[in-house]
């Protein structure tokens, strides 16, 4: 698997972008990064669970924000100083969807060293099935691969609603 | 040979056309009389005949032209309008579509129905003939002035290579209308010198001599979409009969071109427009139509939605100003911004007539098939809806249609011994409600019986045999997929497919079905649907701290919140308001919106559906102009907001879906009745 990941996104890997959550370092690559954004004012969606931060109006257009630390287990801690929100262009399979993503604070664009990269343990970690592609280095920290078409495709295109029960 | 382009172009050529065709073929099974319609259906088998051509459709342009011919027949009085004609033409009329649709039905179709449309046109021919024989000396001459050929000159304009024209194409067309005996000579007087010669212009002309068998339609037909820039002469060679008689047939053979053509040698100056006008809608009509990419439309529905958005900020800021000269241009800004939405909107938007034509062949069939008399009434036709939501909502009235008189109505003799009149009706009816609209398929026959779909539904497993289900959620078993209430399975429905294509297609649209029936006296199937215009006016709502929209056409009414009511913390309750027990949805509740409650709190009362139900809210903020922008994917499965908008100050709000939340809060009727 690993080498396959290498393989596939060698070109990637080149540059991502590093931002912080929870305390740990998660990266994505630059490719899909639109902008980073201060915190704008989000539009609260009632009932729409616990992965929707709620909406934005970047430049007219209403996109979607997710706050990925529920998912991660990690601790809602407020907006500061250093929050941003990254918005992101995924290929989805349906189509491409812009989203929103919380970080509580962004560093760097980064390259990765592709012989770095290790798989995720499947037990022991925090992260969710499918959630991460792989676990890398950077200088001395564990920087996390994190996969989030793969997690809008599992976890945020599910809203849990009533409706399901109809 | 045609790519997809070139057949789309023309499939949208060909729409109006077809849709006329259909429904002048069925207003004439009623008044065969008219000839008005007779002329009309001539002409628009013309313009298809022509149009088909162009686009290379052979095979239907021939055969076309024999169906034509029959209609030729009856417009010259030579055959009259009889049922079976209707049935045949009808049948003709299913093969151009399948044509049209690029399908290849087996060949021996065609001969089959042009034997058909000539045995109908000449039977019917004998008596007509008989009956109006003096007439039809009158005016058929039988034979006028020998005609020996047609000499034809032509000269095609000299760039029709560079425009993607191929003379060669057209003398071989010209030459299998002459057959054998055509002669054809190339006039190659206005070849310029070597030197001034262009070798991608077109300077030979030709003159052609076509045997008299040759049509004369059928020669300028060749020409129909080059006539405005070409010369082109077409004589009649004749004998020593005299010419003058000949004059009136001559103009009758040729309806189209029937002003632009008198009869004899005619140099055709600018027919096209003329062709063109005949040829179009119902008695040309001067509304000039233009088609326009969907996507094109939509660019400007976004832009407009930006203006409008704009000018609310505009409208915000110019009231903070308070500048009389600022709040003056604001106010003209405003009113244009708003007629542009309108006129923008208006645009997208389709009467029910456009599909109505083909559920009154579908009437027409049915009842031909299943030998049930019954009038099919068609209500609201005018009602608009969005052009694309128009069209996928014909596959399920169709469905809906056929098991209204498939399962719904009883035959006659049934009818007649239950004491109902032996004539059964369905209805299809369309209307506004609030910020809805309905469209409804009414029969009044047998009407459904719970009993009997409740044993059905668990032979089939689909429920449990203890189940306890509202007589609504019974009827709603129909349409779950798999479920098939015919007793045999016809031709026509009752194959348990479909039905439940109805309900996933209304759901897809974010509307709904409602059945009501009573045994015996028959059923209702009612489509709701969301007017899903991208801009709506809104009525914006405080709960807490923040603001929803609500839309505007399903308030009727706000009212101060009663005080029983005000200390409550469930997420429903009820209240008598004006004399009448209305249920009461607390959004502060169902939203959680938290934040300081209002001092004088509102209940905004609003429609759906045919109940009334009040929304417990902050304050009214005001109404406003709402951009709907759909929600992401993360969002959209949420379906108690139909969408976001973006206000004044740049703020998000959710665009609240009444109906969804009635339905989410259990305050529907299913739920309803259950509870009575």
């Amino acid at each position: 698997m690993t080498l396959e990941l290498v393989t596939a996104s060698e070109d990637d890997l080149k540059d991502m972008v590093a931002f912080e959550m929870g305390g740990e370092l998660l990266v994505v690559p630059t490719r899909i990064l639109r902008e980073v954004l201060e915190p704008p004012k989000l539009t609260r969606v009632p009932l729409a669970g616990p992965y929707s931060a709620g909406l934005i109006n970047v430049r007219g257009v209403v996109l979607p924000v997710t706050d990925l630390r529920p998912l991660f287990e990690m601790e809602q801690k407020p907006f500061d100083i250093d929050t941003r929100v990254l918005v992101l262009e995924l290929a989805l399979e349906e189509g491409t969807m812009t989203i929103g993503v919380i970080a509580e604070k962004v560093h760097a664009v980064l390259a990765l060293d592709p012989e770095s990269i290790q798989k995720v343990p499947s037990v022991g970690t925090r992260w969710p099935q499918g959630a991460i592609k792989g676990i890398g280095r950077w200088k001395d920290r564990f920087v996390n691969l994190i996969d989030v078409e793969k997690i809008a495709e599992t976890y945020l295109g599910a809203v849990p609603t009533d409706e399901s029960l109809h | 040979m045609i790519d997809e382009e070139t057949q789309e172009i023309f499939r949208q050529e060909t729409e109006a056309l077809i849709e006329s065709l259909q429904e002048c073929l069925l207003q004439l099974n009623s008044t065969p009389d008219d000839m008005e319609l007779v002329t009309q259906v001539f002409r628009d088998l013309h313009t298809l005949k022509g149009t088909g051509a162009m686009f290379g459709f052979a095979r239907l342009a021939e055969f076309i032209h024999d169906f034509e011919a029959a209609f030729e027949q009856v417009r010259s009085g030579n055959a009259v309008v009889t049922p079976d004609l209707i049935a045949v033409s009808l049948k003709a009329y299913d093969l151009i579509v399948a044509l049209l649709e690029g399908e290849e039905p087996p060949t021996e179709q065609d001969a089959e129905l042009k034997a058909a449309l000539g045995a109908v046109t000449s039977g019917g021919a004998a008596p007509a003939a008989a009956a109006a024989a003096g007439d039809a000396a009158e005016e058929a001459p039988a034979a006028e002035g020998e005609l020996e050929g047609w000499k034809l000159r032509f000269k095609l304009p000299p760039e029709f290579m560079e425009i993607g024209g191929n003379p060669v194409a057209i003398l071989e067309e010209l030459m299998e209308i002459g057959g054998p005996d055509t002669k054809v000579e190339a006039l190659l007087d206005g070849l310029p010198a070597l030197a001034e010669l262009k070798p991608n212009e077109l300077h030979t002309a030709w003159e052609m001599i076509l045997p008299p068998s040759a049509d004369e339609g059928d020669i300028r037909d060749v020409f129909m979409f080059h006539e405005d820039s070409m010369e082109l002469e077409l004589t009649a060679i004749r004998g020593a009969a005299p010419v003058v008689e000949a004059a009136p047939v001559e103009a009758e053979a040729v309806p189209v071109d029937a002003e632009a053509a008198p009869a004899e040698a005619v140099k055709t100056e600018a027919p096209k427009a003329e062709a063109k006008k005949s040829g179009g809608k119902k008695s040309g009509s001067a509304n000039v139509q233009m088609r326009v990419s969907a996507e094109r439309l939509d660019d400007i529905m976004d832009r407009v939605g930006e203006l409008v958005i704009a000018e609310a900020r505009l409208s915000d800021l110019a009231q903070k100003l308070n500048d009389p000269n600022l709040t003056e241009v604001v106010e003209d800004i405003q009113r244009l911004a708003l007629g542009l939405r309108d006129t923008t909107m208006a645009i997208r938007l389709t009467p029910m007539s456009s599909i109505t034509g083909r559920f009154q062949r579908l009437a027409h069939d049915l009842a031909g098939k299943t030998g049930k008399d019954f009038d099919f009434v068609i209500e609201g036709e005018e009602t608009e809806l969005d052009k694309t939501v128009i069209e996928k909502l014909s596959d399920p009235l169709v469905h809906i249609l056929r098991n209204a008189v498939d399962h719904g109505l009883e035959d006659n003799d049934t009818r007649v011994a239950a004491g109902k009149p032996a004539r059964g009706t369905v209805r299809l009816k369309a209307s506004y409600s609030g910020a809805d609209v309905l469209i409804s398929v009414q029969d009044d026959g047998k009407g459904l019986d719970p009993e009997f779909i409740f044993n059905r539904a668990v032979d089939r497993g689909m429920i449990s045999a203890d189940a306890n289900l509202s007589r609504n959620e019974i009827f709603h078993l129909l349409m779950a997929p798999g479920f098939s209430t015919a007793e045999q399975v016809t031709d026509l429905s009752g194959r348990g497919v479909g039905t439940d294509v109805v309900k996933s297609t209304v759901e897809a649209l974010r509307g709904s079905v409602e059945i009501e029936s009573e045994l015996g006296q028959g059923s209702s199937f009612t489509l709701r649907l969301p007017l899903t215009l991208a801009i709506i006016d809104g009525l914006l709502l405080q709960v807490g701290e923040e603001r929803y929209t609500v839309p505007l056409a399903a308030v009727e009414g706000i009212v101060e919140e009663p005080e029983e009511i005000r200390d409550g913390t469930e997420s429903t309750t009820t209240v008598e308001l004006r004399e009448k027990l209305i249920s009461i949805m607390r959004l502060r509740e169902i939203f959680e919106t938290g934040g300081t409650r209002a001092d004088h709190p509102k209940v905004v009362l609003v429609r759906t559906g045919d109940q009334q139900i009040g929304l417990a809210v902050d304050r009214i903020i005001g109404s406003y102009q709402t951009v709907i922008k759909q929600l992401s994917p993360m969002h959209s499965r949420l379906n108690v907001f139909s969408g976001a908008t973006i206000l004044g100050d740049g703020d998000v709000a959710l665009i609240v879906d009444v109906a969804q939340l009635v339905k989410a809060e259990g305050l529907d009727h299913d739920n309803k009745e259950q509870a009575a």
